[in-house]
Parts: C-alpha cells; sequence; structure tokens
C-alpha cells in the first residue's frame, strides 16, 4: 500500500511538472488544431452574421480552385530546396568540421543567416535580386557576365527559384550544425580502421561517413521538407504571392486573412496541408529507414 | 573543499548568474519600456481607447498633448491610444473586434468602413454626432466616405489629394525643363519615353495589383464602374480599355521599373527617395519623408496639381475617418473624442505638421491653405487643398470589395505579362465582378 502511494506521487508530480507544458501545447497548439478541422466544415468569417455549416463543401470546392492547384504545384516544386540544402549543408559541415585554424569563425558566419529575421533576409535580397537597381545584375553586367538583365523576381518563371535561392541560404547553416553534430557521432575507431586499411578520403566519406550519417541526412530531409511545404515569409516579402510565386501557406493566408477572411475555405486547405505533411514525412521516414537498412 | 574547487563552483555560478542574467534581461527592459498608457486605468477612471493607422511615432509631438488637453477637459477620462502599421491594420482590428475587445474610437479607411459597417461592428452616429457637427465637414467626402447605406459610420478627419512631385534633377539630365512637367497623362507619356531613353532612371512608378489598382486607374479616368443599382459593372467600355492599355504599356514598353507589377505603395516613395524617379503623384504628405529622408531630393523637387486626364479632371481624395465600435462601453464619450480630435482647430494645428487638409470647412478655407511660402510643401498644401472640392472619395460599397479587387488585381497581372490582351481583361474583369454580384 506504501509503495501505491508513493508510485502515486511519484506519478502526480510528473504530471505536475508535465502540466505547464501541456497547457501551453493545448492552448496554442491543439485546441486551434482541431478548431482548424471544425471551422474547415463551415462557410465562416470572422463576424459574418451569414457564417453556417456547409459540410465537406469547402473541401469540394478545393477542386475546382485554380488558384489553389497552382499554389499546391508550387508547394510540391518547392520541395527542390531539399536534395539541394542536403547536398550543401553537408558538403559545408565537411568543410568546417575538422579543427583548422578560424574554423569557428567560419562556423560562426554560416550560421548567421539562421538567426537572422526571414523578413529582414527577404527584404535584403529582394534589394539584390532588383532587376533594374540590384547589385547582382550590375555586378554581371559590369563583369560581361550578362549581355541583359536577368529578371530574377520579375518573372513569372524564374521568380520561385530565385525565392528557393533565399531560403536554401538562409537554412545552410542550421542543417550543417546537425550534419557536424553526426560527424561528430561516428566513433574514431571507425574512420581509423577505413585510414588502416588504405581508404582514400572520397572512400571514407561514401563508405563510412555518409552511412553513419543517415539518421541526420534523414532528419534533415524531414525538417527541411516541411520548411518548404510551409515556407511563408520569402514569399510574402519578395513577390506577395505574384508571378505565379504562391505557395500553399501563401494562398491559405490570402485567403483565410486577407481579403475576404474566408477562414472556414482557408481551414480546409489547411488541413490538406497537414494530411500532405503528415503522408509526406511518414513516407520520409519509411523511406530513409529501408535505404539505411539496405 | 580546496581552493580549486572554491573557484571552480565560482566559475559555475558566476556562469549560472551570466545565464539568468540573460533570461531576464529581455522581460526587464520590456517591462521597462511598457508605455505609460499600456497599464491599467485607476479605479474610477473611463478609459477609452483609440486605434489609429500609422502615427507614431512620427506625430506623437502632436497626438499625445491633444489626448492630455481632452483627459484635462474630462477629469476621470483617460485615453489610450494604440497605433499599428498601415500594413495588415485592418487584420489587427478584426482581431481585436473577434476578440470582444475593440477600441472605442477606431481610425478606418472609407473602404474599411464598408467593411466592418456590413459587419454590424460600426455603431450609426445619429444621436452620439449631432448634425450640426456633421455640417462642418466637407459634404462631399461625408457622402461619399462616411455612409453605409443610408446612415452615418464615422465623422472624417484628414483628407490628401495627390499632387505631383517632381525631381528636376532626372528632368535636367533628360534635357528637359519646368516647361516640359506634364500636366495630362497624355503628355506623360512622352515624357516617360524621353527620360528613359536619355538617362538610367524612370518617370512613373504606377502600382499595378495592390487593392485593385485597375479600378484606381479607371475611376480616375471617369469610366462608370457599377451600374446606379450598384448590381452590374458595365465597365467594360472602349474608354475603360483605352486607359488600361495606357497604363500597362508604361509596363510592356519598359518605361517603369520591373518591379512594377508586384511592388506596394510604399515602393514608388522609395525609389523617389533615392533619386531614380522623376515623378510621384502622391499625397502631399509624403513630401515631409522627401524632406526629411533626402534632403538632396527635396531641394530638387517642383510640385505641381495632380497630373489628371485630357477630358476628366475629377479628383480622388483619400480620407481618414473616425468610427465608434458597436460594443464600446462608452459611446457617447468615444464620440465625444472622435468630435474634439477632428474639430477645426485640432485639424488644423495637425495640418501645421504634415501637409494633410481637415476636413472641415472652414479650417480648410484659412489663410494657411492659400497664402503659402513658396516651397514644394507650401505649394502643395496650396494644390491639395484646392483640390479637395471638387474631389470624389474613391470606395467600392459592395460586399465583397477584397474579392473583386483582387480579380482586377490578378488580371491586371496577367496583362501586364502578355497572357491576355487589355480589352481580353476588362471583358474577364467585368464578367467575373458580374458573377459575384450576382451571388
Amino acid at each position: 500500500m506504501k509503495f501505491s502511494v508513493n508510485r502515486l506521487r511519484q506519478v502526480g508530480l510528473a504530471y505536475l511538472f508535465l502540466l505547464p507544458t501541456l497547457v501551453i501545447l493545448g492552448t496554442f497548439l491543439f485546441y486551434p488544431m482541431v478548431r482548424a478541422f471544425l471551422l474547415s466544415l463551415w462557410d465562416y468569417s470572422p463576424l459574418s452574421p451569414e457564417n453556417h455549416f456547409v459540410g465537406l463543401a469547402n473541401f469540394s470546392r478545393l477542386a475546382t480552385d485554380a488558384d489553389f492547384w497552382q499554389a499546391l504545384r508550387n508547394s510540391f516544386l518547392y520541395l527542390l530546396v531539399v536534395p539541394v540544402i542536403i547536398i550543401l549543408s553537408l558538403a559545408l559541415s565537411l568543410l568546417v568540421e575538422p579543427k583548422i585554424p578560424f574554423v569557428n569563425f567560419f562556423r560562426a558566419c554560416y550560421y548567421i543567416p539562421v538567426v537572422t529575421m526571414m523578413v529582414v533576409v527577404a527584404l535584403v535580397w529582394k534589394q539584390i535580386f532588383d532587376t533594374d537597381n540590384g547589385i547582382l545584375n550590375a555586378l554581371l553586367l559590369k563583369y560581361g557576365l550578362l549581355g541583359e538583365r536577368i529578371h530574377w523576381l520579375t518573372s513569372p518563371r524564374l521568380a520561385l527559384f530565385t525565392i528557393m535561392t533565399v531560403t536554401i541560404w538562409k537554412g545552410l547553416g542550421y542543417y550543417m550544425v546537425i550534419f557536424i553534430a553526426g560527424l561528430r557521432s561516428i566513433p574514431p575507431e571507425l574512420l581509423e580502421a577505413a585510414m588502416i586499411d588504405g581508404c582514400k578520403p572520397r572512400q571514407t566519406l561514401f563508405h563510412v561517413k555518409i552511412p553513419m550519417l543517415w539518421p541526420s541526412i534523414t532528419l534533415v530531409a524531414i525538417i527541411s521538407s516541411i520548411s518548404a511545404l510551409q515556407v511563408f515569409e520569402e514569399i510574402y516579402v519578395m513577390t506577395q504571392g505574384r508571378l505565379n510565386t504562391s505557395t500553399l501557406v501563401f494562398y491559405i493566408y490570402d485567403t483565410g486573412i486577407r481579403g475576404d477572411q474566408e477562414m472556414g475555405y482557408a481551414c480546409a486547405m489547411g488541413v490538406v496541408l497537414f494530411c500532405i505533411i503528415f503522408v509526406f514525412t511518414y513516407l520520409n521516414v519509411r523511406m530513409m529507414g529501408r535505404v539505411h537498412k539496405i | 573543499m580546496n581552493k580549486s574547487h572554491v573557484r571552480e563552483l565560482v566559475r559555475r555560478a558566476g556562469r549560472k548568474y551570466i545565464c539568468y542574467l540573460f533570461i531576464l534581461a529581455p522581460l526587464i527592459l520590456c517591462r521597462c519600456g511598457k508605455k505609460p498608457e499600456e497599464t491599467k486605468p485607476a479605479p474610477g477612471v473611463t478609459e477609452i481607447s483609440i486605434f489609429t493607422m500609422q502615427l507614431r511615432p512620427m506625430f506623437d509631438d502632436y497626438f499625445l498633448p491633444l489626448i492630455s488637453n481632452f483627459e484635462k477637459n474630462h477629469p476621470g477620462v483617460k485615453i489610450k491610444w494604440l497605433d499599428y502599421p498601415a500594413t495588415d491594420y485592418d487584420t489587427k482590428l478584426l482581431t481585436s473586434f473577434v476578440g470582444g475587445n475593440p477600441p472605442d474610437v477606431v481610425n478606418l479607411s472609407p473602404q474599411m468602413l464598408m467593411d466592418f459597417a456590413q459587419r454590424n461592428t460600426l455603431a450609426p452616429l445619429e444621436g452620439l454626432v449631432p448634425k450640426e457637427v456633421i455640417d462642418t465637414y466637407f459634404p462631399n467626402v461625408v457622402r461619399n466616405g462616411c455612409m453605409f447605406g443610408d446612415k452615418i459610420y464615422a465623422v472624417p478627419w484628414y483628407l490628401a489629394t495627390a499632387v505631383a512631385m517632381i525631381n528636376m534633377k532626372i528632368f535636367e539630365e533628360a534635357g528637359l525643363t519646368e516647361k516640359d512637367i506634364p500636366t495630362t497623362n497624355e503628355e506623360l507619356w512622352e515624357i516617360a519615353k524621353t527620360i528613359r531613353k536619355k538617362t538610367d532612371k524612370f518617370a512613373v512608378f504606377p502600382i499595378y495589383t495592390e487593392a485593385g489598382a485597375m479600378y484606381g486607374m479607371l475611376f480616375d479616368a471617369g469610366v462608370p464602374i457599377l451600374d446606379p443599382t450598384g448590381k452590374h459593372a458595365i465597365f467594360d467600355t472602349p474608354k475603360a480599355v483605352k486607359v488600361f492599355k495606357y497604363w500597362i504599356d508604361f509596363y510592356r514598353e519598359g518605361l517603369v521599373p520591373s518591379e512594377a507589377l508586384t511592388a506596394m505603395h510604399r515602393r514608388p516613395i522609395e525609389l523617389y527617395k533615392s533619386g531614380k524617379l522623376a515623378v510621384f503623384t502622391s499625397g502631399a504628405q509624403f513630401l515631409k519623408l522627401v524632406k526629411s529622408d533626402s534632403p538632396n531630393v527635396y531641394a530638387r523637387t517642383v510640385v505641381r496639381p495632380r497630373i489628371h486626364w485630357k477630358d476628366n479632371d475629377t479628383c480622388t481624395i483619400d480620407v481618414q475617418l473616425l468610427s465608434i465600435a458597436r460594443e464600446s462601453r462608452h459611446p457617447k464619450l468615444a464620440a465625444e473624442f472622435a468630435q474634439f480630435v477632428t474639430n477645426g482647430k485640432n485639424q488644423l494645428d495637425f495640418c501645421k505638421i504634415v501637409p494633410i487638409i481637415p476636413s472641415v470647412i472652414k479650417a480648410a478655407e484659412d489663410p494657411y491653405f492659400t497664402d503659402v511660402e513658396d516651397t514644394p510643401i507650401g505649394l502643395a498644401r496650396k494644390y491639395a487643398a484646392a483640390q479637395v472640392k471638387k474631389g470624389v472619395v474613391v470606395h467600392l460599397p459592395q460586399k465583397h470589395s477584397a474579392k473583386l479587387f483582387k480579380i482586377m488585381d490578378d488580371i491586371t497581372e496577367k496583362v501586364g505579362l502578355g497572357e491576355m490582351t487589355p480589352e481580353e481583361g476588362i471583358k474577364q474583369a467585368e464578367d467575373r465582378w458580374n458573377e459575384i454580384l450576382g451571388e
């Protein structure tokens, strides 16, 4: 009996410690999530006297909404940043992982974009990419690398890809740190054994380091995919979703917050995005796990 | 415990306290930076809150003493002033209404007034503001900007009409003189071509895809948009096509910056201030920004009345309004404060700080708007005030105005990119408008 009381006390204490987090998560994450699911079944606009239950009508409306499909296509296109981010951040981590002079300085340099606000970053890059007055076009023209100005952010064909470079630039440092941690966790005896067996650096990289880094690669792939599917600030600041750059999250914002504030419809899109990210993450984990086993 | 242990403990403790300091410092600083008006009112004090758009900190020296004056004349009343940037101001406002905590007095644009009034969130001013007071304001502004249906929902605050600001340095670079300053849009086209050809700068920077810019273009040229019932769009006319084509051609011919198709209204100001834009047509209040941020550009600025169409000189008026929230617990006091802020004297004082025009007829007739100093700001004030009487407030009194404007913006983008012709664009815009208006 004494044991049970103690046990009960222990469990109670554990829940007591968990309570603040539960309250915060419940208030700011779980409740809005449930509410968004419910709102997706309503024709709902804040303060509107005409709000009413519409069942799955918001979801069937999605099927015929060309802007939604365009945004969805762009969101999937944005996933192109994932392999680029993995390759570049892995390369960076390999460069700055060894203890060489000034390595901390370089690590800090690569990490600075991560801690800089995205709005600031996007504004600066917007100036750099400006077609008429941007420094990038000016330099390329000055050194004869271009015959005419490139419409980085003013061409519907290029704008989305230009914005992707900003996302990549800003995220590199973060993923680099994950890979450095992964590289540090490789047992040194493995690397020594490879060296003794006569492995060249390239062979060590592909046959020892990268296989040992699979958990980190999986993590980076998942995190960067989710971020890519949720991209918003860059689009908002650099093009306002114009010129074929509207992604799903931007379109959700545009529909639910701006304009006519069709929150029910926006929530339906949010539910679709949630499902996509859920399925995507699940598949990612499964696929990476399978590759890792091989 | 030897000395090295003690030293280690002290070192660790020091580190710990530094960590605490870093965590607590922002909280302490936030607390220190808290403004006095954000604190709770004392018991027995009636608090009135007002939301304004983009006035702080630039006009603190004007508005804070104004608040103090009102409080002095109304013992036991405290005014809580909250100011937000124009971007997403309506979202902020909507959140406060949805949260059941709206401000008592709210600064709105006519378009926002339409949106909020139809959601039944604003109080009609009948019984709150006497008719004699309403009669002191410009009737065209009250009629066009403050009404929803047949009721008045706001008192007009300050007004602005566009004037043309010309950077003479760019004109001279292009071999042009003051005589060449355009007065009509027809002349502007030729000037734009000359400037683009002879300099690396631009003459104009129209906004194409923000808040239904096409609507403004057509309205400005006198194109009728809706029929008298307000239920049918009727703007698919040869004149509308001509006007739309005129503005789109600036983009297609490369006479405006490439970013114009996606730019928001702040961008032309930035470009004008950086000396890369020759003609900037906007409210005279922006001259104050030019003067403070780019004194060199201000020194070379010449001001003229707004550039208009040869066959249409209707001037559009931008007006800021003050409304009372329906849920206000002190509507009478709130209305009194709104009247105090918008009375002739207080508006005139405001106009002496920034080149805007008062909405009170008598105040606008003050010699301050006719006997002006020969400076860009002085002349801008004179031209802007003279244009008010014949002006019209632009807004779309429709339920789905945001959706209607978005249609125009999307179509303007497509026409700008060459995906459809201006004729097709106007036709499609009208068709889609009628679909929504008919719902």
